[in-house]
């Protein structure tokens, strides 16, 4: 990944010095990251920006990790969520996974892995994108038969689901 | 020991030990996450360093002292889990009520719910060498319990002030008070109202928060 391909990471954890620590070292793989120390300020953050992948703490006071998962993937259908979590149990990865997480860590999981995670989170993001692009312009295509100008018009306008 | 005691210790008491244990190991987990990453971020600017591209000598300084804390927080968590062990020590002691609340305090500091919490200093109507006869290990249940549940009931940016006063019998009262007051309605749920019977302990609620009055007795 080079600096001018960034991927646009948002990073949540209550513990203000770890997530400083964190987003210092991610900034030198040169991702771009939105550090947010509370679930309440990630939501925030995430209706005016767009993310390729969350890092989400499992523990946090008001919203926790779970709660905030769920109200991502509901807004932002190709955002790939990683759950950090200080003691996962097989219990909380198989409850996060069914809510759409794509991996959880054990906290502290070691950079390299958190990042070949973020990696991987991205391609995942990508794919599931571009094959919805793929459906996407499929249907186009076959609007072009037997429709009005106007009629194509709706149907393209149904078809903008505003995802993020 | 009365064979209720004795259950209630086997059964809330392990759970209650337990369910601290598990809040000072993710504790000592975060604190060991901030090390590391602290410690990674170093050995990153170092590579920086080799690479003679420049980067913020304060950055080091930061680093330093963010390890330089987090030791400093690892070994006070450690110290109130030392504290927390030698409550089962004995069964019934004499107990100073300003370092029970303190613990209680710290230990569920570790919870991701808690709320800022104040202990009154010095303690109302009271000396600070207020103290009581009873079972250290319980006291310590029904606090951290009763802690607990105000927490969940409180909003995130609430805060609680614990005090203390004497009682005129042989005992001492702890007054809760949460700051915006909260609906204690079925305060105390049915566990804690246990601990608190076999403490010979009563709950009132008030309304500003809650007192628990303690008298000196054995509990056993």
């Amino acid at each position: 990944m080079t600096e001018t391909e960034k991927l646009h990471l948002l990073l949540v954890d209550d513990e203000e010095k770890f997530l400083n620590a964190l987003t210092e070292r991610l900034k030198l793989k040169f991702f771009d990251i939105t550090p947010a120390t509370n679930g309440e300020d990630a939501i925030e953050v995430s209706k005016k920006a767009r993310f390729d992948v969350a890092v989400v703490d499992l523990q946090m006071p008001g919203i926790d990790g779970v709660q905030l998962l769920e109200t991502l993937k509901k807004s932002h259908r190709f955002l790939e969520v990683i759950i950090l979590s200080g003691h996962a149990t097989v219990d909380t990865a198989v409850a996060c996974t069914k809510l759409g997480a794509f991996k959880v860590l054990e906290k502290p999981c070691g950079f390299d892995k958190l990042v070949e995670t973020i990696k991987e989170a991205y391609e995942s993001r990508l794919k599931k994108k571009f094959e919805n692009d793929v459906q996407r312009m499929k249907k186009i295509q076959s609007l072009a038969f037997g429709q009005s100008p106007l009629g194509i018009l709706r149907e393209l306008n149904k078809m903008d689901d505003n995802q993020k | 020991m009365t064979s209720h005691t004795s259950d209630l210790v086997h059964k809330q008491g392990l759970q209650f030990f337990g369910s601290v244990n598990a809040s000072i190991s993710h504790e000592l987990k975060n604190i060991f996450a901030i090390i590391s990453e602290t410690a990674g971020f170093l050995n990153d600017l170092t590579q920086l360093s080799k690479q003679g591209k420049p980067f913020d000598l304060s950055l080091l300084e930061n680093c330093s002292n963010s390890i330089a804390e987090e030791i400093e927080r690892g070994f006070d968590t450690i110290r109130q889990m030392n504290r927390f062990a030698h409550s089962v020590d004995d069964p019934v002691n004499d107990i100073r009520i300003s370092d029970a609340l303190t613990l209680a305090v710290k230990l569920t500091g570790f919870l991701s719910f808690a709320r800022k919490t104040h202990l009154k200093a010095p303690l109302e109507n009271s000396s600070e060498d207020s103290s009581i006869l009873t079972s250290p290990f319980l006291f310590q249940a029904l606090i951290y319990k009763t802690l607990s549940a105000l927490y969940r009931a409180m909003d995130p940016k609430a805060e609680l002030t614990l005090a203390v006063k004497d009682t005129q019998s042989s005992g001492v009262t702890v007054i809760f008070s949460p700051d915006p007051p909260v609906d204690l309605t079925d305060f105390p749920d049915p566990r804690i109202a246990e601990v608190a019977q076999a403490l010979n302990a009563a709950f009132a609620v008030t309304d500003t928060g809650l007192e628990l009055t303690i008298m000196n007795t054995k509990p056993y």
